[in-house]
């Protein structure tokens, strides 16, 4: 894998093993992403790189609606927020949610 | 105790091989899901469904031959894809049409998830129906009335009704996931934390293996916890691919709540029982003092026409973003000439895909100049088809030809793969509830019924 390091970190996209995003349900969006081990899933988290505010600046929800929910059996965190309009209602372009986290691949996570 | 059970998802598919080895083992029953809310409006409001019928009736096919040779039931939740009434029908006619060409006797259930409209207006009234956490939508008896269809979604109990009326096969309307699995461990007394976390682990089939299959997963149920195994060779559970599982497509891996009480997975535990089983302990189930039904619900949203076109003229491309403002300016004139201030009754969206735009749900980010190539998917929506048509037809034909000030002068052509060019997709609709209804019986909203095939 080439790694293109930012000069205070890597990118997300290159310490995650994979990301996902999918509906939870046609009213609430959530993404996956899961790390090697759990060990660099609770730096990524303790980095504040996924803190609330960030995700709610990215995404144009309120940081209050996002929920981050660290998994230790999948060494994986978790992102809930609501989608701006429910599942395949008018002007929708992504029904099932499948590609909606790709702007957090490029998030810069500070080295250990 | 142990219980052991299968299941799958009808339509995804499963080898031959695979069912040959469930069919070696001491099963209980047979479990398959049918349905999902997260794929949009349409299977409940009677627009096609995820799987096709060539699909659903080969899968049924071999599940029923499989159930009726054990002779243990087969058991299917959100039939057809919504659970709709209809669509309990529909598979009801093949499971029918399969016990004919079989010269099977087959008792079926159909169990009915559809919620009579005065029935709901009336726990409107009486204060019972509640939202959702954080659900903006406002729900009454006008959104009741113009709703599409509404569907209660259903636990355990009347699957555990249908089975005790010596049901064969039971095909039910909209329910949780989990309840499928979990209703015949719950009727012979396993221990409702594991019934209904081997449930919810059980929903996909062998997806929770890896690498993924859409393939028949093993499930052996015991006192205080249970094992997971998928019956192809080729793919194994492990603890992360069991516990990744349960992140998908839920807002919170530790809590689920279920008609009749909260699994809480919390304390979870996914241990490797051997290099492709896994064991999984520790979960907890709250019974709640109070049944709840989550209502599903649609209406119509209008009538769609869609169209699309593409350009690689790379001299059209390094202007594209003012290209693309200049053409749906003169695309909002022409509409306003034809359709007058009706016109504001329609949406159009123009998506542009290699521009940078095409994905995104949310606001942003801006059109970009796209480097080899753009595709541009055309969608009205309108009160009447007539109108949507004829509004794709103007964006279709505006955007098919409107000129570049990278050229001077002349008629431009874009590409376009279909003609006719603008595709009519008919009514679409858009999800209206996101509430709970409280109910005195949790068997006061489904409907059963029972015929016998072949005998």
């Amino acid at each position: 894998m080439t790694t293109s390091t930012a000069a205070s970190g890597e990118r997300l996209r290159d310490i995650a093993t994979f990301v996902r995003s999918k509906n939870a349900g046609p009213f609430m969006l959530t993404i996956d992403i899961f790390f090697a081990s759990d060990e660099e899933c609770r730096h990524v988290i303790d980095s504040d790189v996924l803190a609330p505010r960030v995700i709610a600046d990215i995404y144009g929800v309120a940081h209050d609606e996002v929920r981050i929910i660290h998994m230790a059996a999948a060494n994986a965190v978790k992102i809930s927020f609501p989608r701006p309009f429910p599942a395949g209602d008018v002007g929708d372009r992504d029904v099932a949610g499948g590609q909606q986290f790709a702007p957090l691949l490029d998030l810069v996570v500070p080295t250990r | 105790m142990t219980l052991e059970y299968v299941s799958c998802f009808v339509g995804a598919g499963f080898t031959d091989d695979s069912l040959a080895a469930a069919l070696e083992k001491e099963l209980a029953f047979i479990g398959a899901d049918a349905g999902t809310i997260d794929v949009g409006p349409y299977q409940l409001a009677g627009v096609g469904s995820i799987f096709s019928e060539d699909l659903c009736r080969h899968d049924l096919h071999r599940l029923v031959l499989a159930s009726h040779a054990k002779r243990i039931p087969l058991v299917i939740g959100s039939c057809g894809g919504s659970g709709s009434d209809a669509a309990v029908d529909w598979f009801a006619e093949l499971v029918r049409d399969i016990a004919r060409a079989e010269s099977m006797s087959l008792r079926i259930a159909r169990i009915y998830s559809e919620i009579d409209r005065d029935y709901l207006a009336g726990k409107h009234r009486a204060g019972k129906i509640t939202p959702l956490s954080g659900s903006p939508l406002p729900y009454d008896e006008e959104v009741i009335a113009r709703s599409e269809r509404i569907v209660g979604v259903m636990g355990v109990e009347p699957v555990i009704a249908a089975l005790s009326g010596g049901a064969d096969v039971v095909l039910a309307g909209r329910m949780t996931d989990s309840a499928i699995f979990a209703a015949i461990p719950l009727m012979r007394g396993v221990p409702a934390a594991v019934a209904w976390h081997a449930g919810k682990v059980a929903e996909c089939g062998s997806a929770i293996a890896e690498p993924v299959r859409n393939d028949l997963l093993h499930v052996m149920v015991e006192d205080d916890a249970f094992r997971v195994a998928p019956l192809n060779p080729a793919t194994r559970c492990t603890p992360w691919s069991v516990a990744a599982h349960q992140l998908y497509e839920n807002a919170d891996p530790r809590r689920f709540v279920e008609p009749s009480g909260v699994l809480d997975a919390t304390n979870a535990v996914f241990e490797a029982h051997d290099d492709r089983t896994v064991r999984v302990s520790g979960a907890a189930f709250h019974a709640s003092p109070q049944p709840t039904v989550k209502l599903e619900g649609v209406e119509l949203a209008g009538y769609q026409s869609i169209a699309m076109m593409s350009y690689n003229d790379r001299v059209l491309l390094e202007s594209f973003p003012s290209w693309l403002t200049d053409a749906r300016r003169e695309v909002d004139v022409k509409v306003r000439r034809v359709y007058g201030d009706a016109a504001s009754s329609a949406t159009l969206s123009v998506r542009p895909y290699g521009a940078g735009d095409g994905t995104w749900l949310f606001d942003g980010p801006d059109v970009s100049a796209p480097q080899q190539e753009v595709f541009l998917l055309l969608d009205v929506v309108a009160p009447k088809q007539s109108m949507a048509s004829g509004i794709a037809n103007i964006a279709w034909h505006t955007l098919c030809h409107f000129p570049t000030k990278g050229w001077s002068g002349g008629f431009v052509t874009a590409a376009w793969p279909y003609n006719p060019p603008v595709i009519d997709r008919g009514p679409v609709y858009r999800f209206n509830v996101n509430h709970a209804v409280d109910v005195d019986d949790p068997l006061e909203v489904p409907r059963i019924t029972y015929e016998e095939v072949g005998s």
